[in-house]
C-alpha cells in the first residue's frame, strides 16, 4: 500500500488526507523496490484491535520494532501505551466523511483525545 | 476469429543521480490478462573483471549488462508510476501489438502488428499450446505447428528468457519477457535507444 504525503490546504478540514493506492502485487516486490531505488527505512509491527463503525475503522495498538532474528513474541514494544488511530478509504474528493469521523472523535473524547496531526511538526 | 487483443509497452527512464547507468521501466498490459500490469526494470550491471591481468598495465572496462527484474502488479500500478515522475520520466514512447487472435483446438494463435508511435514495424506471431505448462514438455510440439505454417523460415531455437525456465510452470510473465524481448529488437532495428 503506498500512503503519499498529506494534502495541503487542509487547515479547514477536521483530518488529514492522503492519496493511497493499494496495489497487489506478485511475491518479489521487495526485489523490484530495491531496484528501482526504494531503500528500506524501517520495519514495525503493530498489535492490537481494529475496530469499524460503518466504513470508518479505528486501530488500537502497540508499536512494535521489528527485529531481525526475533519471533514476534519476544519483541520489546516502542511505548508502553497504545495508539489509536481512525481511518477511511474513499474516492477522491468526498471530504464529507470527515464531519462523520469527527463526530465519532467527539464522542469518544474524554477517553482518547484525536486530532490531526502535522508531521513536519514532529520533532 | 476471436477478440482483438491490444499489449502495449510504455517507457520510462530515470535520471542516474548517484546510482550506476540508468534504470529502464517498462510497463506492459495484455488484454489476455486485463487486471495486470507486468512491470520489467532493466538494471545495469557491471560484469566482474576476469581474475588475470594484472600484469599489463591495461585496464579493461568490464562490459556492462543488463538484470531485468520483473514485476506483476494490477492496474494501480500504473498511477503509483505517476508518482514517482520526478525520478523516473517518461520517454513517451509507447509500441502496441494489436490484432486478431485464432483458436485451432488447444492451439491459440495471435498475430500482432506491431506500431510504434503510428509507424508501422511488422507482425509478431504468437502461438500457445494451451494444455501444457511446461514449455520444455511442448516445444517440440509448437514448433512442429509453427513449421506447418511458416516452413524453414520458422526459428527453432528457445527464446532467450525462457532458456533458464524451460522446466519450471510457464507464466503470463514468461509471455511478457518475450514480447520485450520482441519489442526491444524493433527498437533497435529503428534506431531508438
Amino acid at each position: 500500500m503506498f500512503m503519499g504525503q498529506p494534502e495541503l490546504g487542509d487547515k479547514n478540514r477536521p483530518t488529514m488526507v492522503r492519496s493511497v493506492l493499494d496495489i497487489s502485487v506478485g511475491s518479489d516486490i521487495v526485489e523490484f523496490l530495491k531496484e528501482l531505488g526504494c531503500r528500506r527505512e524501517f520495519d514495525f509491527i503493530t498489535k492490537g484491535f481494529i475496530f469499524r463503525k460503518g466504513r470508518l475503522k479505528i486501530i488500537v495498538g502497540k508499536l512494535y520494532r521489528s527485529e531481525a532474528g526475533k519471533a514476534p513474541h519476544e519483541l520489546e514494544p516502542v511505548s508502553g501505551s497504545h495508539y489509536v488511530e481512525m481511518s477511511v478509504v474513499t474516492p477522491t474528493g468526498q471530504d464529507i466523511v470527515g464531519e462523520d469521523m469527527r463526530n465519532l472523535a467527539e464522542q469518544i473524547k474524554p477517553l482518547v483525545n484525536l486530532d490531526k496531526v502535522d508531521h513536519r511538526r514532529l520533532p | 476469429m476471436k477478440n482483438c487483443k491490444t499489449i502495449f509497452i510504455l517507457i520510462f527512464v530515470t535520471g542516474t543521480g548517484n546510482q550506476v547507468g540508468q534504470r529502464t521501466l517498462h510497463i506492459l498490459h495484455n488484454s489476455e490478462y486485463p487486471a495486470s500490469s507486468f512491470a520489467l526494470l532493466e538494471v545495469p550491471v557491471n560484469a566482474a573483471a576476469s581474475g588475470a591481468a594484472s600484469n599489463t598495465n591495461q585496464s579493461s572496462t568490464p562490459a556492462p549488462t543488463v538484470k531485468t527484474v520483473s514485476l506483476v502488479a494490477d492496474n494501480l500500478f500504473d498511477l503509483l508510476v505517476l508518482k514517482m515522475a520526478p525520478v523516473y520520466t517518461s520517454k513517451k514512447i509507447k509500441i502496441e501489438a494489436k490484432g486478431p487472435r485464432f483458436e485451432l483446438g488447444d492451439f491459440v494463435v495471435k498475430l500482432g502488428s506491431v506500431v510504434m508511435s503510428q509507424n508501422f514495424k511488422g507482425i509478431l506471431v504468437e502461438v500457445e499450446y494451451r494444455p501444457c505448462i511446461m514449455a520444455d514438455a511442448c516445444w517440440d510440439l509448437l514448433m512442429e505447428f509453427v513449421q506447418g505454417i511458416f516452413g524453414h523460415n520458422a526459428v527453432s531455437s528457445v527464446p532467450r528468457t525462457l532458456q533458464p525456465r524451460m522446466k519450471e510452470v510457464y507464466t503470463p510473465l514468461d509471455t511478457m519477457h518475450q514480447y520485450m524481448d520482441q519489442f526491444s529488437a524493433f527498437r533497435k532495428a529503428a534506431g531508438i535507444r
